[in-house]
C-alpha cells in the first residue's frame, strides 16, 4: 500500500493530469460542431437530413483504430499537415479522440434535442421566446441527458488506448495518459505503476458513472 | 388587437382539413369555435396563433397583413393554451414565470402570484410542474398565460377532460372575462352548451368549413337541419317557455309539458332552447313506475338502422328522437304505428341560458 501511494508522485500525478486535459479539451471541441449539429438535425428539416443522420450513425461503428491510421497519415512528417508538427503531441491525441467523440455526441445528443417534444418546442414559441431564448429552453429541456451525453463521450475516448498510442507515441512526460501508460508498465512487468494508475482509471470511470445515474433517475421523474 | 381572415385554407398531406375560411374576430369580446373531434377547430386556432402558415388566404392583425409585421413582436401579444398543455422541467413558479422572463417584464413576482391565485393554485410554486395533475396542469398553463396579460388569448378545449373543480375554475375565469369584456379570446370546443354559456360569438364549424356563426342559441332555431343530430350528437332540441307550478318547473312545449330541473328563477315571458339526448330516453311497452318525472305515451312513425343500433321517431305530440339496441327493438316487438311509452328524467333536460 505504501509502495503504491509513493508512486502518487509527480509523475503519476502529471500523467493523470495529461488525460485529463486531453480528454476534456476533445469533448469540449467536438461539443463545438456535434451540438449545434444535432440542434439542427433536431429542428429543422432539410433535404439531405436523412443522409446526414446515416452517415453519423455509421460513423459510430468505426473502429478506433482507424480514426488513429487517418489521423496518423494526416499529420505524419511527410502529409499535408505534416509541417505542423503535431504528430506525438498531445494535440494529436486530442485531435484523435475529438474525432471519435464527433459521432457519438452528436447522435446521443440529436436523440436528447428530440426528446423535447414538439409540445414543447411550441409552448415556448406562443409564450414569446426569440430564436435564441427558445434555443436555450430546448437545452434546458433536455439538460439530464446532455450532461449524461457528454459524461458518455468523456468516458470512452479518456479510456482509449491502441488509437492514443498510434498518435500521441506514449512519449514520457510528453504524450503519456493513464491507458498507454497501464498498457506499456504492464508489459514492462511494472505492475505497481500499472495498477495505481488502473485503480484511479477505474475511480474515474465508477465516479462518473455516479452522477450519470443520478442524472438518470432524476430525468426520469 | 383585430384578426380578421380572408379564405384560409390549411391542407396535410393533401388531405384538405381547413376551407375557405374567412372571419373577423372582435375585440374584447369572446369567439368560440364548435364542432366534434376532427373539424379542424385546433388547426385554425394554431394558425391564428402562427404556429402553423395556412396553405392558401391571408390574416391581418390590426389590418395589416401578417407577413408585415416582424413575427416576434407579434408573437408576444397573443398566447395558446393548448388542449393538453405540456410543461417545462422546472417549478410551477418558473412555469408561470416564462412568458415574463422572455419578455424581460419587471415585477415578476407579483404577476405571478395573481395569476396563480386566479387559478387557485397559490402556495404550489415551489412543486415541480411535472408531478401536477391533469387540472392542475390545465389551470397551470391558464396561469402561464395569463401572466403574459396577452391580448389575445386563445383556448384550445379548455375544459376538455378536467375534474369538475379546475373545470368550474376555468369556466368562472373565462365568465369574468365575458363579463368584463377586456380581453379577445378565442376558444375552441365540442359542447354546445359550454359555447353558448362562454362566448358571445359562436362559430359552427363542419368538415373544415364555417356552416353558421352567430350565438349558439340561434342554432337551435334550426333544428331540422342535420348538423344537430349527427354533429353535435343532441338528437333532440325543443323551444319552449320555461313555467313554475307548485314548486317543479316545466318547459312549455305547446302540445307537451315536460318537468325539468327546479328552476331558480324563471322569467316568465323567456323562451328557451332546450336539449335531450337519445341514449338517455327509455322506451317500453307499458307505462313505467320510476323515479323518472317524465313520461309520454306516443306512436313509432319512424324507424332507422343505425350500425348495431336503431334511431326510433315517437310522436308524443312532438317528435322524440330515441336511440336503442337491435335486441331490445326485439324484445318490444316495435314496429311502425305501434303504441310505447317514453321516460325520461328532469334532470336529462339541459337548458340553454337565455342570457
Amino acid at each position: 500500500m505504501i509502495e503504491i501511494v509513493s508512486f502518487l508522485d509527480g509523475e503519476v500525478l502529471g500523467i493523470v493530469l495529461l488525460s485529463f486535459r486531453v480528454s476534456l479539451t476533445a469533448i469540449a471541441l467536438s461539443c463545438l460542431l456535434s451540438l449545434p449539429l444535432s440542434l439542427l438535425l433536431a429542428l429543422k428539416n432539410f433535404p439531405g437530413r436523412r443522409v446526414i443522420i446515416s452517415i453519423i450513425n455509421s460513423l459510430l461503428a468505426v473502429p478506433a483504430v482507424a480514426i488513429g491510421l487517418v489521423v496518423y497519415l494526416f499529420l505524419t512528417r511527410r502529409s499535408p499537415l505534416g509541417a505542423l508538427g503535431l504528430l506525438y503531441s498531445p494535440w494529436a491525441m486530442i485531435i484523435a479522440q475529438g474525432l471519435l467523440a464527433i459521432p457519438i455526441i452528436t447522435s446521443l445528443a440529436l436523440a436528447a434535442f428530440q426528446s423535447v417534444s414538439r409540445q414543447i418546442r411550441e409552448t415556448a414559441i406562443t409564450l414569446g421566446a426569440s430564436s435564441h431564448q427558445f434555443i436555450l429552453t430546448i437545452f434546458r429541456e433536455s439538460r439530464y441527458s446532455l450532461i449524461a451525453v457528454l459524461i458518455m463521450g468523456f468516458a470512452r475516448v479518456i479510456g482509449e488506448t491502441g488509437m492514443t498510442m498510434m498518435v500521441g507515441g506514449n512519449i514520457k512526460g510528453s504524450t503519456r495518459v493513464m491507458t498507454t501508460a497501464i498498457a506499456l508498465e504492464t508489459m514492462k512487468g511494472n505492475f505497481e505503476l500499472a495498477i495505481t494508475l488502473g485503480i484511479i482509471l477505474l475511480a474515474v470511470s465508477l465516479l462518473i458513472g455516479v452522477p450519470l445515474q443520478l442524472l438518470q433517475g432524476a430525468g426520469k421523474r | 388587437m383585430r384578426i380578421k381572415t380572408e379564405a384560409i385554407g390549411k391542407t396535410f398531406n393533401g388531405k384538405e382539413v381547413l376551407k375557405n375560411i374567412s372571419l373577423e374576430i372582435e375585440e374584447n369580446r369572446i369567439s368560440c369555435f364548435l364542432g366534434p373531434n376532427g373539424v379542424g377547430k385546433t388547426t385554425l386556432l394554431r394558425i391564428l396563433n402562427l404556429l402553423e402558415r395556412p396553405s392558401q388566404g391571408k390574416i391581418y392583425y390590426d389590418g395589416k397583413i401578417y407577413q408585415r409585421i416582424d413575427r416576434l413582436s407579434l408573437q408576444r401579444r397573443m398566447v395558446l393554451v393548448a388542449q393538453n398543455p405540456v410543461m417545462f422541467d422546472t417549478s410551477l413558479y418558473h412555469n408561470v414565470s416564462y412568458g415574463l422572463r422572455v419578455r424581460r417584464v419587471k415585477d415578476t413576482k407579483r404577476k405571478i402570484k395573481q395569476a396563480l391565485e386566479m387559478v387557485k393554485l397559490s402556495g404550489m410554486e415551489n412543486r415541480s410542474a411535472l408531478t401536477l395533475s391533469g387540472g392542475e396542469m390545465q389551470r397551470a398553463a391558464l396561469a402561464r398565460a395569463l401572466a403574459i396579460e396577452p391580448e389575445v388569448l386563445f383556448l384550445d378545449e379548455p375544459t376538455h377532460n378536467l375534474d369538475p373543480l379546475s373545470k368550474e375554475i376555468i369556466e368562472d375565469l373565462i365568465l369574468r372575462s365575458k363579463a368584463e369584456s377586456r380581453r379577445t379570446i378565442v376558444l375552441s370546443t365540442h359542447d354546445l352548451l359550454q359555447a353558448e354559456k362562454l362566448s358571445h360569438k359562436v362559430y359552427l364549424l363542419k368538415e373544415g368549413k364555417i356552416i353558421q356563426e352567430g350565438k349558439a342559441k340561434e342554432f337551435f332555431a334550426f333544428p331540422s337541419s342535420s348538423f344537430s343530430a349527427e354533429f353535435l350528437g343532441i338528437e333532440n332540441l325543443f323551444k319552449g317557455r320555461p313555467i313554475q307550478r307548485n314548486g317543479f318547473s316545466f318547459l312549455d312545449l305547446g302540445k307537451l309539458k315536460i318537468e325539468i330541473s327546479p328552476l331558480e328563477k324563471i322569467k316568465q315571458k323567456d323562451e328557451v332552447y332546450a336539449s335531450l339526448r337519445a341514449e338517455e330516453i327509455l322506451v317500453s311497452s307499458q307505462p313505467l313506475v320510476s323515479s323518472a318525472r317524465n313520461s309520454f305515451q306516443g306512436k313509432v312513425i319512424k324507424m332507422k338502422n343505425k350500425g348495431g343500433l336503431v334511431e326510433l321517431t315517437v310522436d308524443c305530440g312532438i317528435p322524440f328522437t330515441v336511440v336503442l339496441t337491435k335486441r331490445s327493438k326485439d324484445d318490444l316487438n316495435l314496429e311502425l304505428g305501434k303504441k310505447v311509452y317514453l321516460t325520461f328524467k328532469a334532470s336529462a333536460v339541459h337548458l340553454m341560458d337565455s342570457g
